[in-house]
This record gives C-alpha cells, sequence and structure tokens, in this order.
C-alpha cells in the first residue's frame, strides 16, 4: 500500500513538517538575528527554517512536484494489526517505565505486550522471556559493562550484587 | 610508515585487539539482522564506548561499521534479504549463486573482496589524508560553508527521494540540529520553554528512533513468514572460489576498489552508491552480461569491493576535514566528539597516535573480519531463527539501553519514541530519513562557519563569493541542484 502517491497522502508530510517549522519560526523570531560582534543566535535558525518552510508549503500546494514515491516503503495488504498496536503500546510503555518501573520493570512489560499480547505467547513463557532480558540488562550492561540504564532499588540491588 | 608503525603500537594491544574484535564480531551480528544497518546499530551501540577511552572507543565503532556492512553481505547471499542498503546488490547474484549451491563460493568472494577492498581503501586513506589536510588549511570559513553547502547538494541530489523531498528532509536536519545552545555564545534556543530541549536534541535518541524505533515498527506491522536460510558450508575450504570464479573475481574486484574509494570520498557518496555502480559497471563490461541476476560472481566480487573502499574512502572527508561524507560517519563524528576528539587536520598533528591509531585498526578490523567471521558465518545467521516474538523485543531494550545511557534520562526515551514514530511515518511516504541525521551533524558546522564569515566581513553576505574557490563551490552547489530537478537522475535505496 502506497499511501503518499495520492495527493492528501503526498500533503501530509510536508503539511505536519510545515507546522513544526512555523512552530520553530515563532521561537526563532524571538531571538536576535545580529549582536555586538557580529550575526546573532536567531539568524542561522530564522534562514533554515524560513527556506524550509518555503520548500514545505511548496510541495503542500503542488504535491505533484515531489515526484512518485518509488522509494516509499511498501506496507503489506494485509498488516499484523495486533502485533503493530502492541508493538506502539510498548513504545508508549517504555517512556513512563524508563522513569518510574526502571529496567526491569522496562523488560518485563515490553515483553508481556509484545510477545504476550502481540504474538499469543504463553504467559509463563513470556514472564520467563521478561527476566532474562531484565537480568541480561541489569547485570550484563548495568552491572559489568557499567552503562547507564534506567533504575529503581531493585535494578540498583541487583547490580552491587555483580560490581 | 614510521607514522604507521605508530598506530599499530597503539592498536596491538590485548584490550584494544579485544575491542576490535568486540566491534566486529557485534557489527556482524546486527547487521545480519534486516532493517538495523550501520546506522541504527552504531547508534545503539555507542553507549558501550562511553567509559572507553578515545582510541578504544573509535576502534570499536571502526569495527562495528566494518562488521556490519559484512553481516548484510551474509543474509544478502544466504536468504536473500539485505542487512542492510550496500547489501541490496549483493542480493541479485550473491543469492543465485548460493541456490547453484556456490553460497561459499559466493561469501568467500564477498569476504576477500572486501579484504582486498578495505586494505586497499585503508592503505590510500593513510597516504591521502596527511597532504589533503594540508590543503584544508588553504580554507577559511566561507570556503568551509559553500564547501558543506555543495556537499549538502551533493547528497541531496543521490537520495533516493525526489530533490524535493530531500531538500525538505536536509532542512528538517538542520533545524533540528538548531535546537539547543547556541554554538557561538549557549544561549538557549528553540527549546519551547523545556528544561529536557534546553541541551539540544541527543543524536543518538534521534538516529535510534529514526532507524531503529521505525524498523520496529516496521516489524510489527510485517506478516511473519519463515525465513528459508541456505546453509553455509560447514568447513573453512568450503568457502573458497573455485579457480574460474577466482580468475573472473580479479578484475571485478580491483575495479570496484578504485570506484568504490572515489565514490566514498564523495559526499553522499559512500558505501551504497558505490555499491549500485560498481554493479552496473561489471555489467557493462561483462563478455556474460546475460549471466548477470543469474549468479554471476562479477555481480558479488565488484560491488562488495565497492562498498568496503567505499566505506574506507568515506573516513579522507572524515578525518581531514571532519565532515561526514554520509549519515554513518555524521554519526562517527558525534561519536568522535562525545569522546573528546575534534578530526581535522590538527588531529594529524596533534593527536598522531590517536589518527594513526584508527587507520591500524581499520587494517587489524578488515583482517579479524576475513580470519573470524567468515568460520562463524554459519553460526551467526542463525540469528535471524529466533522467532520475532522474542526479537522484537529485546531490540526494543537494546534501543531503550542505547538512548538512556547516552541522554541519562527518560526525556531521551520520550524524544527517541517520538522520533521513531515521525520516522515511521516519513519511511512509508517516500522520505530518505539519511539526509536528516547528516543534516543534523552538518547544520551546527554549517552555523559557525556561517557566522565565523559574517563576522570577518562585518556582515556583509558577499564573503561568500569572494574567492574564486568559494565561487567555484557556490556554482558547483547550484548546478547539483538545477541537475536534480532533471527527471533522469540516478536513485539510490534508502540510506
Amino acid at each position: 500500500m502506497n499511501r503518499g502517491m495520492g495527493t492528501n497522502g503526498g500533503r501530509l508530510a510536508p503539511g505536519l513538517v510545515l507546522i513544526l517549522l512555523l512552530l520553530g519560526l515563532w521561537q526563532a523570531s524571538r531571538l536576535e538575528l545580529s549582536g555586538f560582534t557580529g550575526p546573532g543566535p536567531g539568524l542561522f535558525p530564522v534562514i533554515v527554517i524560513t527556506a524550509t518552510a518555503g520548500i514545505a508549503a511548496l510541495l503542500l500546494l503542488l504535491p505533484h512536484l515531489a515526484g512518485p514515491d518509488t522509494s516509499a516503503e511498501e506496507e503489506n495488504d494485509e498488516p499484523d494489526r495486533r502485533n503493530f498496536v502492541a508493538c506502539i503500546a510498548a513504545l508508549l510503555f517504555i517512556v513512563p517505565a524508563s522513569a518510574w518501573f526502571g529496567f526491569t520493570g522496562a523488560a518485563l512489560g515490553a515483553a508481556v505486550l509484545m510477545t504476550g499480547l502481540g504474538e499469543r505467547r504463553g504467559a509463563a513463557g513470556v514472564v520467563l522471556f521478561g527476566l532474562v532480558c531484565a537480568a541480561v540488562g541489569v547485570i550484563l550492561f548495568g552491572a559489568l559493562l557499567g552503562v547507564d540504564i534506567p533504575r529503581t532499588e531493585l535494578d540498583a540491588a541487583i547490580q552491587r550484587q555483580f560490581r | 610508515m614510521e607514522n604507521l608503525i605508530l598506530g599499530f603500537s597503539s592498536v596491538l594491544t590485548p584490550a584494544k585487539l579485544g575491542y576490535c574484535f568486540v566491534g566486529v564480531f557485534l557489527g556482524t551480528v546486527i547487521g545480519i539482522l534486516p532493517g538495523l544497518g550501520p546506522l541504527a546499530t552504531m547508534a545503539i551501540l555507542l553507549p558501550l564506548t562511553f567509559k572507553m577511552d578515545a582510541s578504544s572507543a573509535i576502534i570499536m565503532l571502526s569495527g562495528i561499521y566494518y562488521g556490519v556492512a559484512y553481516g548484510g553481505t551474509a543474509t544478502s547471499v544466504l536468504m536473500r534479504i539485505p542487512g542492510e542498503a550496500s547489501s541490496v546488490v549483493t542480493c541479485m547474484d550473491g543469492y543465485m549463486m548460493a541456490r547453484k549451491g556456490r553460497a561459499g563460493a559466493a561469501l568467500g568472494v564477498a569476504a576477500l573482496g572486501s579484504f582486498f577492498a578495505g586494505t586497499v581503501g585503508t592503505l590510500a586513506v593513510s597516504y591521502l589524508s596527511p597532504p589533503l589536510a594540508k590543503v584544508v588549511f588553504a580554507f577559511g570559513p566561507a570556503e568551509y560553508t559553500m564547501l558543506m553547502v555543495a556537499g549538502l547538494c551533493a547528497v541531496t541530489y543521490f537520495s533516493s527521494s525526489s530533490i524535493l523531498r530531500a531538500l525538505l528532509m536536509a532542512g528538517f536536519g538542520m533545524a533540528l540540529g538548531c535546537i539547543g545552545p547556541d554554538p557561538m555564545t549557549a544561549e538557549p534556543r528553540l527549546a519551547f520553554g523545556t528544561l529536557s530541549l534546553t541541551g539540544g536534541i541527543d543524536i543518538t535518541a534521534l538516529a535510534i528512533g529514526l532507524f531503529g524505533v521505525s524498523e520496529l515498527l516496521f516489524m510489527a506491522r510485517r506478516k511473519v513468514e519463515s525465513m528459508k536460510i541456505i546453509a553455509p558450508p560447514s568447513h573453512l575450504l568450503g568457502f573458497l572460489p573455485s579457480r574460474e570464479e577466482a580468475r573472473r573475481s580479479v578484475a571485478p574486484t580491483v575495479r570496484g576498489t578504485a570506484l568504490g574509494f572515489l565514490v566514498g570520498i564523495l559526499p553522499g557518496g559512500g558505501a551504497v552508491f558505490a555499491a549500485f555502480l560498481s554493479y552496473a559497471m561489471e555489467r557493462r563490461l561483462s563478455r556474460r552480461p546475460e549471466e548477470f541476476g543469474k549468479g554471476a560472481v562479477e555481480g558479488v566480487a565488484g560491488p562488495e569491493s565497492a562498498n568496503n573502499a567505499g566505506t574506507s574512502g568515506a573516513f579522507v572527508p572524515l578525518l581531514c576535514m571532519g565532515l561526514p561524507a554520509n549519515a554513518v560517519t555524521a554519526v562517527l563524528l558525534s561519536a568522535f566528539m562525545v569522546h573528546g576528539v575534534s578530526p581535522g587536520p590538527a588531529m594529524i598533528e596533534r593527536q598522531p597516535e590517536l589518527f594513526w591509531g584508527i587507520i591500524a585498526s581499520m587494517y587489524v578490523g578488515n583482517l579479524m573480519l576475513l580470519i573470524l567471521n567468515l568460520p562463524l558465518i554459519g553460526l551467526l545467521v542463525r540469528v535471524l531463527e529466533i522467532p520475532r516474538a522474542w526479537l522484537s523485543p529485546i531490540i526494543l531494550l537494546l534501543c531503550l539501553i542505547g538512548v538512556y545511557s547516552s541522554t541519562g534520562d527518560t526525556s531521551g526515551v520520550a524524544m527517541c519514541v517520538a522520533f521513531g514514530f515521525v520516522g515511521y511515518f516519513l519511511r512509508c511516504r517516500g522520505y530518505d530519513l539519511g539526509i536528516v541525521i547528516l543534516a543534523f551533524v552538518l547544520g551546527p558546522i554549517i552555523e559557525r562557519s556561517v557566522r565565523q564569515a559574517l563576522t570577518i566581513s562585518a556582515g556583509d553576505p558577499a564573503i561568500f563569493v569572494e574567492s574564486p574557490l568559494a565561487i567555484g563551490l557556490a556554482v558547483l552547489a547550484g548546478a547539483i541542484l538545477v541537475a536534480g530537478l532533471w527527471p533522469k537522475r540516478p536513485v539510490l535505496v534508502p540510506t
């Protein structure tokens, strides 16, 4: 399914980019364009954002100028909706999880959402898999390699055992 | 030669050889996974290097860069699935050779060609970089600005999407690069009053989001089909090409090496473009063009040599000028900066052991790839037999570790996820995201040069077209953009 080929589909991306750029332009316009020693901090952002917004507006008004979507990545006609939704849920989950539930919570949550709900694997296997992922992350990356990972008291306690 | 010995003396220690091996090994394993190319792999694995000294970190990242290229080749030959963009060409003839029972020969030709190209490319880097670095001193801020603008125009020209789409992505990337502290005064900009944007967007969050997370979404959408792997040889001799295959591979390997290196130096060039050009050239020069696409060994030897030589060639502008030629070297540049290293002419003079250490590590990485990865490839491709149900959460958690360890807080994870959705949306509509990363890294460098030039000229923009060099580069940039509007320009697969 190549959604970018249609005129409306072709307008969506430049339209959204244009909105973001206009927000950026609003922020950039508050900065000084010139300072005591030369160009100010606002000059370059204003030039770049204005020029890019011009291109986005052009593509919004005349979508055929963008040319055909020869490189648009194909999406199969019958997507795996359940798994796709589970993946989105897991992505949305790991943001608060990294703040509040630590790596162990994030790993368990990702396993439950993606492997359990998305791929319909059995509960025991999912929990075991989540725990193995959590252990590898906390012990190998957190404790042995010294990589900074999201931590709760539980993660920190496990790490201390292996340092 | 003395300098190279200095480089080898800094690399040939057990610890650094170990880092090189880990880089090559991890790069190969992750390069095997479809979709996770060198860019996402390096961004995900970058935090592993934070605790290392600069030279070890860069040696490991260079190993990853080479390893990913070889991992992509293995899946192209054994499964017809390119692990990364520069291996797309190898799918055509490499897979057909495998189906004819010549999988080992295809992998062997690819590995030997890559080793030859990588070694010659590295030799060329070591001999070309010092004199080229001296030329760089002739560049003032205005010439530097025009050089980068011309380079960015060249990248948009060779993009997989139309030039207007590519320019939109280049502008979008540069606008993202403007967020954060002003490069001259450190005044916060475009932060929308939020603390998380005050420090700017982290390149790891951007790269992992645009490439790693968006790939997860694509993986999740696809209906699962069982992957068929053609078994590679179980013993080393099985990787040797026959006498006829070896004879037919020599000339394409040499041509691919020369072409790949030259293309790799060019902005927007790099491994992908080099591989495609080499394939087209070999097909044109071949006495048996009808065999191409049906298992011609030249179709493996040429592109595989070209993509490795292109990888080496891309190091020339990076090491001599501090300018990334493509998105992957842009991430590598940010890795240099994380470790307090500023590549460019000054690095050769002030940190010769680091500069020559990188060159030496490229030799060692190539050798390691040949000696260790070839026998292990049969084992490594088994990674693809891991069901998606288990693989997807592992990739997600690797992305989480990569971004969290780089940004150190949840806002980085949130940005990464947001960029993942943006990346998925834009990839569905045919936008080339490699340009976003390159422009994001080049933007602040261009801005610094623009402002230095305008400060020198007391605000007169005519400084950008004063010297013959600047005029030449400006004309080149204009010509590239005009040529880009031509309907029949070359188009590549996404980087």
